[in-house]
């Protein structure tokens, strides 16, 4: 392998793992603060991708990608609502809950787009390709590393910095507590349901220009996501950005070195990880 | 008293009963239908060990489902083994299996590890097999046997029901051993049973390995009535719906999977005949399940029949005065 093929495989590895990254913070996000697992998180991702296709035609790539956000955003904001008769019940009820929700979304999907693969046209400036240190890269992956970095440095921003994220990091430690200083706390888990949400849409619209998406994938999408949470380790924010690297560069140069076995790879650096450590490479022992 | 342990027997009777008899009467299609669903009703039976005795929700049981179907028909098929040799060959393999398995899914200590890898592990065997070439990849293997005296729809419906009869009998042993009361104690609280000296992980563990056992001969039976081993089996989809069987029919009761899962098979292969939203239709199912029927239908069922019956001592009462 030369450089120029390494250095782009690299790119590529980053740049899915960024896009990832971004669904798997949803993820974190509500399993923090709600305790939930949203295995439904791949319904909101091809959501957002079909979105994106609909409105990318319509108005433009750069409407596209806001209108996926606002959309699955909505959806996440109304998913909460009927999700609070649930809350602290058994976990098998929230794992069927979110379940559930994925199955219609996917079945709704296949009513209104149908089953062929769709993807996002892209706009004339993101086409063609970047010389960097002499090798061509496509724009695209470019732009998807820069957005998603800054969907990222701006929901970190959100999460430490203003009083919104306060409040989140307030009901993550202790729920109780935030519920008796007079916090409206039902009502900004719907938001932490609308951001993880829409977070998980941005994705899927950023990767829908990539490679087509159909409405059945909804579930098996979460089965990419899933090595990500585990290796960064569950409930760890944090330790989901070098996770999602991580798996991102094992899928890339799986790709290359071992295509046979290519989708095998990152559930196999799963089972390792918590063979070895079974809080998650990026997580402390303490934490726990 | 005698008429309490009398109980268990002729429920028994009268299911096996149920199961056999209309098979003589039905269409073929109809039959091979009962036969999926005597099945699917092992493969409930059998989770339910892990989600309702021991708050294990396994969502990856499909691959020890998977597992029994690949292994007989590689066996049988590939290797050239007689029927019988390869079934407790199978059984065998997934026994060690489910110890790896097992240990590492409860090694996490926590729920939501023990589903992540659960489902993870599943996922990794499912798109193995999808796509290793050398077991016909997403084309499946084809032509599992069938025993000799089965090869007929009705006489396999018979076999499977009598098999499936055997060890939900084994899996009611189980249920009514002491190491079922240790579950329970696991699942109400795992702490003072770790102040009592019990290693619970290891009772787990057990309960895992036993539950997978009876899922691979589900599995097993299933390719014997496909004749073959498909890349199918091993969809998550399933064990969604086995826990939503689970669920429906009531966690907490022995018979409650049986009946879930009599009625969510019924309910999505028939279903699927009919419309391509099918997966719509689950949900909705699952919705109603979870908001309207937490704790399953045997509740309701069980209050019924003792009100019948404290009816029916009432008539009685009359009768004498």
């Amino acid at each position: 392998m030369n450089f120029s093929t390494f250095f782009r495989t690299f790119v590529i590895g980053i740049s899915n793992g960024m896009v990832n990254y971004l669904a798997v913070a949803g993820i974190a996000l509500i399993m923090g603060g709600i305790g939930l697992v949203n295995f439904g998180q791949g319904a909101y991702y091809v959501l957002g991708a079909y979105i994106c296709y609909s409105m990318t035609r319509m108005f433009g790539f750069g409407w596209g990608l806001l209108g996926a956000t606002v959309v699955t955003g909505l959806v996440g904001f109304l998913v909460e609502i009927p999700f609070r008769k649930l809350f602290g019940k058994h976990i098998v009820y929230m794992l069927m809950y979110t379940m559930a929700l994925a199955y219609i979304i996917c079945d709704v999907m296949v009513a209104i787009w149908g089953y062929r693969l769709v993807s996002t046209p892209l706009p004339q400036a993101l086409k063609g390709a970047y010389r960097i240190l002499g090798v061509p890269l496509p724009k695209y992956y470019l732009a998807m590393i820069l957005l998603a970095a800054l969907i990222a440095i701006a929901f970190f921003i959100m999460f430490y910095k203003t009083k919104l994220g306060m409040y989140f990091r307030a009901i993550i430690s202790d729920r109780s507590m935030v519920e008796c200083l007079g916090i409206n706390v039902p009502l900004l888990n719907s938001v932490m349901f609308a951001i993880s949400i829409a977070l998980g849409g941005i994705a899927g619209a950023l990767y829908s220009p990539l490679s087509g998406q159909s409405p059945k994938e909804g579930l098996a999408i979460f089965g990419n996501l899933m090595p990500i949470l585990m290796v960064g380790g569950i409930r760890n924010l944090k330790g989901a950005l070098p996770a999602a690297l991580v798996v991102g560069l094992v899928n890339a140069f799986g790709a290359i070195y071992l295509p046979t076995i290519y989708g095998l790879l990152p559930f196999a650096l799963m089972v390792l990880v918590m063979m070895i450590r079974p809080q998650g490479l990026f997580t402390r022992a303490d934490e726990m | 008293m005698k008429n309490k342990s009398l109980q268990p027997l002729l429920s028994a009777v009268l299911l096996l009963a149920v199961a056999i008899i209309p098979a003589f009467f039905a269409a073929n299609s109809t039959v091979q239908l009962m036969t999926k669903i005597t099945i699917m009703v092992l493969f409930a039976v059998s989770l339910n060990l892990q989600l309702g005795y021991a708050d294990l929700p396994a969502l990856g049981q499909v691959m020890y489902f998977g597992f029994g179907a690949y292994g007989l028909t590689l066996l049988t098929v590939r290797a050239g083994f007689g029927l019988l040799p390869s079934f407790f060959l199978v059984l065998l393999a997934s026994m060690v299996m489910a110890l790896f398995v097992g240990f590492i899914c409860l090694r996490s200590g926590t729920l939501f590890g023990f589903v992540f890898l659960n489902n993870g592990i599943a996922l990794l065997i499912y798109s193995f097999i999808n796509k290793w070439m050398w077991i016909g990849a997403d084309g499946g293997l084809l032509g599992t046997p069938r025993p000799s005296f089965a090869q007929t729809t009705v006489a396999f419906h018979v076999f499977a029901v009598l098999v499936v009869g055997f060890c939900i009998f084994l899996l009611y042993l189980v249920k009514e051993s002491p190491f079922t009361s240790m579950l329970l104690g696991c699942r109400e609280n795992d702490e003072r049973l770790l102040f009592l000296g019990v290693n619970t992980r290891n009772v787990k563990l057990v309960a895992h390995v036993v539950s997978a056992l009876f899922t691979v001969v589900a599995g097993m039976l299933f390719a014997m009535r496909n004749r073959g081993a498909y890349p199918t089996y091993l969809i998550n989809l399933l064990s969604t719906e086995m826990m939503i069987a689970c669920i429906l029919g009531g966690k907490n009761y022995f018979l409650g999977p049986l009946l879930g899962a009599v009625i969510v098979t019924s309910i999505t292969t028939g279903v699927s005949n009919y419309t391509i939203y099918y997966q719509l239709v689950l949900g909705i199912i699952i919705f109603a399940v979870v908001y309207f029927l937490p704790g399953g239908l045997m509740p309701g069922i069980i209050s019924l029949r003792k009100r019948l019956a404290s009816m029916g001592q009432k008539t009685q009462l009359e009768k004498g005065s």
